[in-house]
């Protein structure tokens, strides 16, 4: 039964919203989640599972140590998660691999981990080609080389979502699938709940929005971009020493790829046709979009013409203004939280819903979450190009 | 050896003339005829184990026979999950019993 | 990509008969298949059919089979085989790997016609080799000319059990017994006159307990059940066979349409979970066209003429034209099929669908 009232409404029940709900219903707040679909229907559900502490070629020494510091703790958070939440995440610290398939990336890939590791990152190392293909002997002979982090891995999104919602409920906490929250309800400067699609409203203390690539239908005064990826599925192929990977092809795809428990090879982000906005909600994938994948699985492992493709989707991110997450107070209205914006969830899941749950509970953070400032983006009016696929916003973001 | 070929039937008359051919299954040299498929050359043959599953190591064999279950998967010519009741024989062909998902006997995979 | 006029998928009875009679109203037609050789269970039914003249009574299915590729021929409709259509996509977009290569069409139109599965039924042993579909069965038997074994136990007295038993019985393998739940027999009479002739046993208000063996079927034990479906243990019984076939009904292979985005429903007296369609096959997607088993089980003459029936709207659609007076012979001639307690169940749920697909999809 919907309550009429609640302490704490989580809007949102991917990775963020149920992390959250558990971290808040642990602390024995009152929690109740409110989710258009069903538990991970979107990116959450979607995603290879790589848990990837620093992705991209970050450079600036300034957000390199601020993204670090979450993801840093995070990680250590996933290593006890499975006995705190007493549930099977499938998680592997495999190392994680930036590959290099062509001069440019890698003199790329050489520049980036320099950086990285002026500013402070001790663990990250450069692998040259005889050094990365002994890693992963399955990686075409054109490698060039490839930045390689150790303590990166894989976990089942799915397993890490459902375990937070899971232990949220345990705690109390309470989730409403198939239901649609229309708008957020405000007065005088501060929340006041939500109200559902059917007209039902609910009245609550603290509102959180945690849908991601659906945040700016709730909170239009911050543009967040959805940005929708496509992924293939293998059938198992041997037990084979893969990581995941990260693989920038003639700077016009990225491509990581991952490899699940029972065997299966993940990989997403092909290139797609530039697209309007609201289409990167649709989940239809495309069969150029099918052909491409292989074309591209082909470059990157040798040997792999006859593996089959067993299952294509797509799923949706969110990109902000300068591609960092948006998280903490939104301005404006009190007691409104909105934790949206990711590209790479599994590296912060678990940490968001901590520092959320600090940020309401005792006003502060254990750490410093300044550059993800929701104001930063609040009433910003950003220029997104019309159509978009990965490609072109990568052009308008080094363009900006 | 056993023989479960109909070579002779009410309705269809006699089994048609086809070329012998000869497929391995296991390394064991197996008669088949061209056109056949590779689970019928085996069932033929008496044959009806086709693999174990991964996880319990129980035999398996033929369930649809119209390609649709994959309960009748084997490793062909080093290329595993193949499914045997709809893949025709040819002359040559090595046919292997395959535990789980099978190997891929290729040079990396 | 390659634009067609009318792309089957599905070379069987049904999207045989689809192909010939849009062709023979002048479509462009191209028919893919994924076997070798198209057909679908058509060859493997070695008995005789029923129905009137019309209905090709007294012919054997594979002589169908055979006319109507013959027809196929003639005609000069483009038949792809050992084309696999794996997906069904957008604005009428298909991909099929033909002999190892992908190929994308668009047609203006589509019938699916892809048939159904066999149904499974658990039981202890139930995944031991030697333990088969009926259907997969006949398939060995009449079409591959191997017997998968000597002595059989055929679960379910449908149709399909009874004409298997019979046919295994002509295969030269001996038939220890038919079981079936129900207390009556659940196929025509006829047919299970034919196997008691040969002496074969028809255990009713019976059900399977275990097929037994190590690496394969060795034997089952069959056992009694009570009112209440219940197995009534102490008379249990072990029966020496090294074949158990399965013949408890069909299920419609529904993939390409629920990619497609189709709308569905459910109507146990035709398998299970069916696509909405109209009168004229169509389903809710606008182009797409559905006939045979796919549109709910029944059999193989329902198939032809359910074939029949979508080519003819889709050659209506297409040419601007109106074929009504042979779409009323088609309806006639299925109505026709659609009697007796069976029949009688069919014809309802197929007007069910008709009405709920008017009622749910928006023009």
């Amino acid at each position: 039964m919907i309550p009429e009232r609640v302490e704490i409404i989580v809007i949102g029940a991917g990775l963020m919203g149920c992390s959250i709900a558990y971290y808040l219903s642990k602390d024995k707040r009152e929690v109740v989640v409110f989710e258009k679909g069903n538990i991970a229907s979107g990116a959450s559900g979607r995603n290879g599972g790589q848990v990837i502490q620093l992705e991209g070629r970050d450079k600036n020494p300034k957000t390199i140590k601020e993204r670090l510091a979450i993801t840093k703790e995070n990680n250590k958070i996933l290593k006890e998660l499975e006995k705190e939440l007493n549930f099977n995440l499938e998680y592997r610290r495999t190392g994680s691999l930036d590959i290099a398939l062509n001069k440019e990336e890698w003199d790329d890939i050489k520049e980036t981990v320099k950086a990285q590791k002026e500013a402070g990152d001790r663990e990250i190392e450069i692998l040259g080609r005889k050094e990365t293909l002994k890693l992963s002997p399955l990686l075409t002979d054109n490698v060039f080389g490839a930045r390689y982090r150790p303590s990166d891995g894989t976990i089942n999104p799915f397993f890490l979502t459902y375990g937070f919602a899971f232990s949220a409920q345990k705690h109390g906490a309470r989730i409403f699938t198939h239901t649609s929250v229309k708008n957020i309800i405000k007065e005088n400067g501060k929340v006041k709940g939500v109200e559902l699609e059917d007209g039902k409203k609910v009245h609550s203390d603290i509102v959180i929005n945690a849908t991601n690539a659906w945040s700016s239908f709730l909170c239009p005064e911050i543009d967040i971009l959805p940005l929708r990826q496509v992924a293939v599925v293998t059938e198992p192929v041997a037990k084979l020493p893969v990581y995941p990977m990260e693989a920038f092809i003639e700077g016009d795809a990225i491509f990581t790829t991952t490899q699940t428990k029972s065997g299966n090879l993940v990989a997403g982000g092909f290139r797609t046709q530039a697209r309007e906005r609201r289409l990167h909600y649709d989940y239809s994938v495309e069969p150029v979009e099918l052909s491409g994948s292989s074309a591209i699985f082909k470059r990157i492992f040798k040997g792999i013409e006859d593996v089959c493709i067993i299952r294509s989707w797509s799923g949706t991110m969110a990109v902000t203004g300068d591609c960092l997450p948006c998280l903490g107070r939104y301005p404006e209205v009190k007691n409104l939280y909105i934790a949206a914006g990711f590209l790479n969830g599994m590296a912060y899941g678990p940490m968001i819903g901590k520092l959320l749950s600090e940020l309401i509970v005792y006003g502060k953070t254990s750490i410093p979450i300044e550059i993800f400032s929701p104001e930063r983006f609040y009433k910003k009016k950003i220029n997104w190009p019309k159509l978009y696929n990965y490609t072109v916003l990568a052009e308008f973001f080094a363009r900006v | 050896m056993k023989d479960y070929r109909i070579y002779q039937h009410p309705i269809l008359g006699k089994i048609p003339e086809r070329k012998k051919i000869t497929i391995y299954f296991n390394g064991k040299k197996l008669t088949a005829y061209e056109g056949e498929t590779i689970a019928s050359v085996l069932y033929a043959n008496g044959i009806r184990r086709l693999r174990k599953t991964e996880k319990f190591n129980e035999p398996r064999g033929i369930f649809c026979a119209i390609g649709r279950c994959t309960d009748c998967v084997m490793t062909v010519d080093g290329i595993p999950d193949v499914r045997t009741c709809i893949t025709p024989v040819r002359d040559g062909m090595k046919v292997e019993f395959q535990k789980g998902l099978g190997k891929w006997k290729k040079k990396n995979w | 990509m390659e634009e067609k006029e009318l792309v089957i998928i599905g070379g069987g009875p049904a999207g045989l008969s689809a192909a010939i009679e849009a062709r023979k109203k002048g479509v462009d037609v191209l028919l893919l298949d994924e076997n070798l050789r198209p057909g679908g269970q058509l060859f493997k039914q070695i008995h005789r059919f029923f129905g009137s003249r019309e209905h090709m009574a007294g012919v054997r299915g594979f002589v169908i089979g055979e006319r109507l590729l013959n027809e196929v021929k003639e005609l000069g409709i483009d038949v792809w085989l050992n084309s696999v259509v794996y997906g069904l996509f957008k604005d009428n977009v298909i991909g099929v790997v033909k002999e190892n290569k992908n190929i994308i069409l668009k047609a203006k139109c589509i019938i699916v016609a892809t048939g159904a599965i066999e149904n499974p039924l658990s039981f202890h042993g139930w995944t031991l080799p030697g333990v088969m579909g009926a259907g997969a069965c006949q398939t060995m038997i009449n079409i591959n000319r191997v017997l998968p074994g000597k002595k059989v136990l055929m679960i379910g007295s449908g149709n399909v059990g009874l004409i298997v038993s019979y046919q295994l019985l002509q295969a030269g393998a001996d038939v220890c017994g038919v079981i079936e739940i129900m207390p009556n027999i659940g196929g025509y009479l006829v047919h299970a006159a034919k196997i008691k002739r040969f002496g074969v046993p028809i255990y009713l208000s019976t059900t399977i307990l275990e097929a037994e063996g190590k690496e394969e079927v060795e034997g089952a034990v069959i056992c009694p059940v009570d009112n209440d479906f219940k197995p009534i243990l102490r008379k249990r019984k072990e029966i020496d066979v090294d074949l158990i076939c399965i013949a408890v009904g069909l299920t419609p292979l529904n993939e390409l349409l629920y990619q497609a985005g189709c709308l569905f429903t459910y109507k146990p007296y035709l398998g299970g979970t069916v696509a909405l369609h109209n009168a004229d096959m169509e389903t809710s997607v606008n182009g797409i066209y559905i006939a045979g088993d796919l549109s709910g089980i029944e059999e193989a003459s329902t198939a032809m003429e359910e074939g029949k029936l979508a080519g003819l709207s889709v050659a209506e659609r297409l040419n601007g034209k109106s074929y009504k007076g042979e779409k009323i012979d088609v309806l006639r001639r299925l109505n026709d099929f659609r009697i007796g307690t069976f029949g009688e169940k069919r014809r309802i749920s197929k007007e069910e669908i008709i009405k709920e697909y008017y009622e749910r999809v928006k023009d």
